[in-house]
């Protein structure tokens, strides 16, 4: 952990797709175990941010600090190593490869890749698997999964790395209601029993008002508000240009806050 | 190291050793026919082929259609040394022994072989890897033909203007006086050296990492796998161990060097990781078994047209076995799988 008790701080983080502003001068920082919802419009740049974060894409401008080392344009193996591990917005299966094989990939060459054995690797993947409620399906190959389990297997590959920060990327899309409550449930467990970090993208509101501690609205690449989920469900510019309704919006919070969601 | 050893997937690679350790000690013992041994020795060399294929296709995804041009440099290494460097000793060494190289002179002139023919073919997959490997997919592939043509060239040229060589293609033969069942053991020995890589660098972490990058390589690098350093290291020891072949190749035919550049390899060699089935180690062996009995039969029936059969062939198992022999078994029968890896 960082002395100043942040893990993550992006300073002016800047990406262009050719004319395209994708990130604009995004600057925010995350505390040592908190949950950072990443909230905004289609297109307004959250999954961009991730691949800056992990290294898929180098900012034309800004820094990406973890842990107080400047990680900015390393390749994603490095800094999954450094600690930092993701799942996809869409899902990216080893789908050859049995459930367990994959969770065991994570647990490889993730945090502790230098030193974990074979052995180690296995024991972890399958603590992790149970972890998530895949125990069962540990022999399949991924491919058979159905979406859920395909999430659910995103995120054990990546618990499997024993990272410090874990990103989110839309891990409740495409769930039944049914389901979207179980993995709110198991990432409540997560944030109680394990030490991580965690940055999700969410558009289920509900989700992330209730599980973020703080959260970050991105609006075309720009940051247009950041704090808690109260202050940003009242914050006037979010609700133009994302929540829409501000009356639905303080239900929202309203709801959470009495516990029903 | 040792525990990759121990798993029931081993066992077949255990198997295939002693197999063909028996086949060669009845030759030893002259009680198998001489053509157990001939056969013998070339599905050794099949297998061999397929595996040493399968480090860069199969496990890691990486068609490597010129892939002959590392068989070509294994072949170049034994002729220069054999036909050229030290021809005249070697005839020396032979006069003075009646006639017939004596073992230990042999059993020498291997082992150099294979270590210069490992240090064209590293050296070569570590300089052209670290410039092709950035490329995916059919670009790969092209770019590996385009290497096999420029190294072919690059040999002839050194032959044609520093040898001075018939046609700059062949090197005068020494006839080392050496036997079939001598041959054998030289393959037997790149067998071993061939199914131990192989295998081990399946069931290791690399192939882990190999087979991620396989399935997904962006997701692969996001996971952790340094992409491009497994990609080298998986292009060099494919290339490596077919080299190890050009040496076999080479002692048993007639060191001619250029021959062995001939694509219709790679293609053998893709043909058996297609039918055995792409991801394994058991995948080539099996697609040898199928290829070798198969190209034996037609080219004593069917002569000339055992290059159409071949690619007929080709054309079938792409179309309706795109998973292989190893992919329907596991398929079929899950619980195959901890012997078919
Ligand atoms: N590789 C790329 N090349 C060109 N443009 C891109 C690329 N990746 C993203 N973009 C563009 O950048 C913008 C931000 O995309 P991004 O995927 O980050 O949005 P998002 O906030 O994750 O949206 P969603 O909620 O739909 O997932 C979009 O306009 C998108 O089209
Ligand atoms: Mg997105």
């Amino acid at each position: 952990m960082a002395v100043d008790g942040y893990i993550l701080r992006l300073e002016n983080v800047t990406k262009r797709f050719g004319g395209l502003l994708a990130l604009d001068h995004v600057t925010f920082s995350v505390k040592h175990r908190e949950i950072m919802g990443l909230i905004g419009p289609n297109g307004a740049g959250k999954t961009t941010l991730f691949n800056v974060i992990s290294g898929v894409y180098k900012p034309e401008e800004g820094r990406v600090i973890f842990k107080n080392t400047d990680i900015t344009g390393w390749k994603p193996h490095k800094i999954a190593r450094l600690g930092i591990a993701r799942t996809h917005q869409i899902v990216r299966p080893f789908g050859d490869l049995t459930v367990l094989e994959n969770a065991m990939i994570g647990a490889l060459f993730g945090k502790r890749s230098d030193e974990i054995t074979e052995e180690e690797a296995r024991k972890i993947a399958e603590e992790v698997l149970d972890y998530v409620g895949l125990g069962e399906k540990k022999d399949l190959p991924a491919r058979v999964l159905n979406v859920q389990e395909k999430k659910r297997l995103e995120l054990a590959r990546a618990l499997s790395a024993e990272p410090e920060l874990l990103l989110l990327d839309e891990v409740l899309a495409g769930l039944t209601p049914t389901e979207v409550e179980n993995m709110i449930t198991l990432l409540r467990r997560i944030r109680a029993e394990k030490n991580i970090t965690i940055i999700m993208i969410e558009h289920v509101m509900h989700a992330v008002m209730n599980l973020a501690d703080r959260i970050v609205v991105l609006h075309f690449g720009r940051k247009i508000a950041e704090g808690t989920p109260e202050e940003v469900a009242n914050n006037p510019e979010v609700i133009t240009a994302y929540l829409g309704d501000p009356a639905l919006a303080l239900r929202f919070v309203k709801k959470f806050r009495s516990g029903v969601a | 190291m040792l525990e990759a050893f121990k798993k029931p997937s081993f066992y077949i690679a255990l198997i295939l050793i002693i197999v063909f350790g028996i086949i060669g000690g009845l030759g030893q013992a002259n009680i198998g026919s001489a053509q157990l041994v001939a056969n013998g020795m070339d599905l050794m060399m099949w297998i061999g082929l397929g595996l040493a294929m399968a480090v860069i296709m199969s496990y890691a995804g990486y068609v490597s259609f010129g892939h002959s041009v590392f068989i070509g440099l294994g072949s170049f290494a034994s002729a220069y040394l054999i036909a050229y460097k030290y021809s005249d000793y070697l005839i020396k060494v032979k006069m003075a022994h009646g006639g017939v190289l004596p073992a230990g002179t042999t059993i020498k002139f291997f082992i150099m072989a294979l270590l210069l023919a490992s240090v064209f073919a590293v050296v070569t997959a570590a300089l052209v890897g670290y410039a092709v490997l950035r490329l995916r997919g059919a670009f790969f592939a092209i770019a590996t033909i385009g290497l096999n043509y420029v190294v072919l060239y690059l040999v002839i040229f050194y032959l044609n203007n520093y040898i001075h060589s018939l046609e700059g293609l062949e090197l005068g033969n020494p006839s080392m006086g050496l036997t079939n069942i001598n041959f054998y053991w030289m393959h037997y020995v790149i067998f071993i050296i061939t199914i131990l890589v192989a295998y081990y660098v399946r069931v290791s972490k690399i192939g882990y990492g190999l087979a991620a990058i396989r399935e997904d390589e962006d997701a692969a690098e996001i996971a952790g796998v340094d992409t491009f350093k497994y990609k080298l290291i998986a292009f060099i020891i494919a290339g490596w161990l077919a080299s190890l072949w050009g040496v076999a190749k080479e002692f048993r035919g007639s060191f001619v060097a250029t021959d062995d550049f001939n694509l219709l390899y790679s293609v053998i060699m893709i043909l058996e990781n297609a039918i055995g089935g792409i991801g394994s180690f058991t995948g080539p062996i099996i697609g040898s078994f199928v290829y070798y009995p198969l190209k034996w039969y037609t080219q004593t029936i069917a002569g000339v047209f055992a290059l159409v059969i071949l690619g007929i062939l080709i054309i079938l198992v792409v179309t309706f076995t795109p998973e292989g022999v190893v992919g329907i078994l596991r398929r079929k029968y899950p619980r195959l799988r901890k012997y078919l890896e």
